[in-house]
């Protein structure tokens, strides 16, 4: 994971979750950050149009943590 | 029918043109200071000086989390604001309530979210909805958002009934907690229609009033100068209880609901009939079991449109007989706009109001009376203190559809 794509997660994230981007950490998980699963589909949603990937459904469950949704979408944009 | 059991408003919250506080509410209803302003940074086609009744400076993170905002149609952030407030008057904690129940009306829904998700993606190919387009486009998105914040898991009901909505909503609640099918209701409305589309469509039917030289002044209900209704926003909610268990916990009642009365036209779409108007006020009197010379005060539908106006006056008139030349009769629209599903809840605080305070809501921006109208007392202009025993409370909507409630001051 870049620098650059959690610096992008984490400020999507801080929108949705109305906290400084800074105060998220890289291995907490969406759940303990307070995201629901809709907040979740939000979030992919939006990481979708900044990235211009496509997270595949079957892609979604392991996206669990900042860091996993970070190397996730950097894995996408290599395929 | 002698009710079997009484039902109180102990406590009642407001988010409206005149602002997102009661104080603020009371004192512009009673003084007549009107809330419409030029819209600005909005452009409906087809209409060049668009006007409302918008909410001023709303703070939706004041009332709710960051993280539900994306789920919170507008409509239903001004709710949990009217909510709450009515819920601290009540002198209620938010707490679990496995029989608290939610009845919400509204006209327009999730219309100013629908509206952006279609502009979105039939502006640019391939754009998709979001996540939140069905949630928060939902005609019960409110309801569903009031339940989660207040903890209330009784019946969850949405009343779509154009601009007899809340009127509808506050009246079935009435009946349920009078029937002893509920123990408190939240009941009331929620609109937020000020969007491009919306004003666009509801000019092109020629029945708006135009911005003219002072857009404050625009709406004038019952007015000879009347010249058609302002578009509102905003939510209106009232805490309904029985009276006993309002007075096991020590609450104070601000009125009684005595009377409900709903039925249609089963006519025209658009244009109301006096009979059904006139049918609905002596049904909604019958179930209260008063005689019209009972009422002293009526909050009047009072669009400002030629045709409201007319009819709903002339229903008055007949209803009340020989009485009707000392009834009170005001429409608070012409200054909190037309604000279409929650209309009916705004203008039942303030009848609540006038039975509480002692004091009548004038219509404002009067002017001269219309000689075509039969010559009711309409409160021109300025409002005045009168104790008032029994007071009306009427909405009347697209689709030929009446509602009426009857509330008397308490005790």
């Amino acid at each position: 994971m870049t620098e650059d794509t959690l610096e992008r997660v984490r400020r999507l994230l801080a929108r949705h979750l109305g906290v400084p981007p800074g105060s998220i950490g890289e291995d907490a998980s969406l759940e303990e950050l307070g995201l629901d699963s809709l907040g979740a589909l939000e979030l992919i949603f939006e990481i979708e149009e900044e990235f211009k990937v496509k997270v595949p459904d079957e892609r979604l469950k392991e996206l669990r943590t900042v860091r996993a949704v970070c190397d996730g979408v950097e894995a996408l944009q290599g395929e | 029918m002698i009710p079997s059991r009484r039902v109180v408003v102990t406590g009642v919250g407001q988010v409206s043109a005149l602002g997102t506080d009661l104080a603020s509410f009371a004192a512009a209803v009673f003084a007549g200071h009107s809330g419409v302003r030029r819209l600005e940074g909005i452009s409906p086609p087809g209409l060049e000086d668009p006007i409302g009744a918008a909410v001023p400076a709303f703070e939706p993170t004041r009332w709710l989390p960051p993280r539900a905002l994306p789920t919170t149609p507008r409509a239903a952030q001004l709710a949990v604001a009217a909510a709450r407030q009515a819920f601290a008057m009540a002198g209620l904690e938010t707490a679990e309530r496995p029989g608290g129940g939610v009845f919400v009306g509204t006209g327009f829904g999730g219309i100013a979210e629908t509206e952006e998700t279609y502009r979105a993606c039939f502006a640019q190919a391939g754009q998709r909805p979001r996540p939140t387009a069905i949630p928060t486009a939902m005609a019960n998105a409110t309801a569903g958002v009031l339940a989660g914040e207040l903890r209330l898991k009784g019946e969850n009901l949405t009343f779509a009934v154009a601009c007899s909505s809340a009127t509808h909503a506050i009246g079935q609640a009435f009946r349920r907690l009078r029937a002893g099918e509920a123990e408190l209701i939240l009941a009331g409305g929620a609109d937020a229609p000020l969007t491009p589309i919306v004003l666009a469509a509801w000019n092109v039917m020629r029945v708006l009033a135009p911005a003219g030289a002072d857009p404050a002044r625009a709406c004038r209900p019952f007015s000879r100068d009347r010249q058609g209704i302002v578009l509102g926003e905003g939510a209106g909610f009232l805490v309904l209880e029985l009276l006993e268990s309002a007075r096991a916990r020590g609450a104070r009642p601000l009125a009684e609901v005595v009377g409900y009365g709903a039925n249609a036209d089963a006519g025209h779409v658009t244009h109301p009939d006096p009979a059904g108007v006139a049918a609905c006020l002596r049904l909604a009197l019958a179930d209260a079991g008063l005689s019209p010379a009972a009422v002293g005060y009526v909050n009047a539908h009072g669009t400002g449109t030629a045709a409201n106006d007319a009819v709903e006056s002339r229903a008055l008139a007949e209803v009340f007989g020989p009485h009707a030349a000392r009834l009170m009769v005001s429409s608070t629209k012409a200054i909190h706009g037309h604000a279409m599903g929650a209309s009916g809840a705004l203008e039942a605080i303030a009848t609540v109001l006038a039975l509480s305070e002692g004091r009548i809501p004038p219509t404002a921006h009067y002017g001269e009376p219309d000689p075509a109208l039969p010559a009711l007392d309409f409160v021109p202009d300025a409002g005045r203190r009168a104790d008032v025993e029994v007071a009306v409370k009427s909405s009347f909507a697209f689709g030929g559809n009446n509602a009426v409630l009857v509330l008397r001051r308490f005790p």
